[in-house]
């Protein structure tokens, strides 16, 4: 009898700990300032096209027919190129994004992300950089809470906040530009498509000339 | 009984907190790096990347983009201008896979010169690199009767020999300029050269050679 109490009181106490872990309670020590919201300029992925991380094969990168190149550097890289249309009218442009996972990772401080660079590109026009880092962390509760109440490892529908425009957090900027946009500056937000698709994410740039 | 739970509770959680604390999480490989520390300050550090072999082909072509010379690049045509994207894997100077590597190139009307390129260098285990310059050609997407195409992909490209400066500025000395640098390469700025050089062409006509970026990077004065 004591041994069942046991285990059940182990049971209980790894998903309560599990579920402490996901609650990042480091993080509600310390709230982020509240997101200002002003003055966007909203880009919709339409459609995109990647290669990398765990979707593909280990040596995505790398050539097959090559064993001596199998690019082992890049197992946790991914390419993606997409094409962004703004949510009011106006010109498409192509974007290419890098991303890989970063080094800082630490599941104890609810840190999953993977760190980003973006260039977006207006033809006839300019374009832009944008440095940052992605946040999987609100992903990775959502499926594993789904799990927990038996509706599997899967992100539903939801859209997910992969970034923020809070000041004060890490960088997450407009880095610069060319042509017409080389003086532009500023910050970035994005934000999933449904099921935390890339098709369908949203990017809010909160630009403004240097 | 009582007690057994709270303890075994107790220790459930302690468990979870061990297993996030000592899980492993993905690393990336790390190569040594090939940099040169400059005597007037700074350090240079060269990336490579061979065409074609260097060239990432992705599985599909997003909808709305065009493909330029049977997947070598990617590119957004509107009106009688066009983008184009290409995607590489990006070598240090021994010839080892670092990174990964993207080059836009369009012409843009505000520009004195023919095209705009801009670089972006990802090292997973060391961070990125953003570039931008002024070409001294224009190498962004032409349209020919066959369609968009590069013009480095032609042979009268290459007519004036097998080795080409592409960037031409915007910092003196005709340099391209670094913007930003993450994680590694935070803080630091400076200024780079595009160089290609031709090796030959097959019996395809397909052009091989390679792609040398010289970087100068420094920290804040």
């Amino acid at each position: 009898m004591r041994g069942l109490v046991a285990l059940v009181g182990l049971c209980a106490g790894i998903v309560t700990g599990f579920l402490l872990v996901l609650s990042d309670p480091i993080g509600l020590l310390n709230p982020p300032p509240e997101r200002k919201t002003s003055s966007l300029t909203q880009l919709v992925v339409v459609d995109s096209s990647g290669l990398g991380s765990s979707r593909q094969p280990r040596f995505a990168f790398g050539d097959e027919a090559d064993p001596a190149l199998p690019a082992t550097t890049l197992k946790n890289a991914r390419v993606d190129l997409a094409l962004l249309k703004p949510d009011e009218p106006g010109a498409s442009a192509m974007a290419v994004k890098l991303s890989a996972v970063s080094p800082t990772n630490d599941l104890l401080r609810a840190r999953l992300s993977a760190d980003v660079t973006w260039n977006i590109v207006w033809p006839n026009h300019g374009s832009i950089f944008l440095a940052g880092a992605d946040n999987h962390w609100p992903q990775l509760k959502a499926a594993s809470l789904s799990a927990l109440t038996g509706g599997g490892f899967s992100l539903g529908e939801e859209r997910f906040e992969l970034t923020d425009l809070s000041p004060g957090t890490r960088f997450q900027g407009v880095v610069g530009g060319s042509g017409a946009l080389t003086e532009v500056g500023g910050r970035y937000a994005e934000a999933t498509g449904p099921g935390g698709e890339f098709v369908g994410s949203r990017l809010r740039l909160q630009a403004r000339t240097n | 009984m009582q007690r057994t739970f709270i303890f075994s509770f107790l220790a459930g959680i302690a468990l979870s907190v061990v297993l996030a604390a000592v899980m492993p999480l993905p690393r990336h490989e790390r190569i040594a790096s090939s940099i040169e520390v400059l005597t007037n300050g700074g350090r240079s550090e060269e990336f490579i990347i061979r065409f074609p072999e260097d060239r990432i082909a992705l599985p599909d072509v997003p909808s709305g983009l065009i493909v330029l010379d049977g997947g070598a690049a990617y590119g957004l045509a509107q009106a009688n201008s066009a983008a184009g994207a290409e995607l590489f894997r990006l070598r240090d100077v021994d010839d080892q896979i670092i990174g990964v590597a993207s080059r836009i190139s369009a012409r843009t009307p505000s520009s004195r010169s023919p095209s705009v390129s801009n670089w972006m260098l990802m090292i997973p285990s060391r961070g990125s690199l953003v570039m931008t310059q002024q070409d001294s050609a224009d190498v962004s997407p032409v349209r020919t009767t066959q369609g968009w195409t590069l013009p480095a992909r032609r042979a009268p490209f290459w007519a004036a020999g097998s080795r080409y400066r592409i960037t031409s500025g915007p910092e003196p000395g005709g340099q391209g300029r670094v913007l930003r640098g993450t994680a590694e390469f935070a803080r630091l700025t400076g200024s780079y050269v595009e160089t290609w050089e031709r090796n030959s062409s097959s019996g395809s006509g397909e052009i091989s050679g390679r792609i040398r970026l010289s970087t100068v990077l420094r920290g804040p004065q």
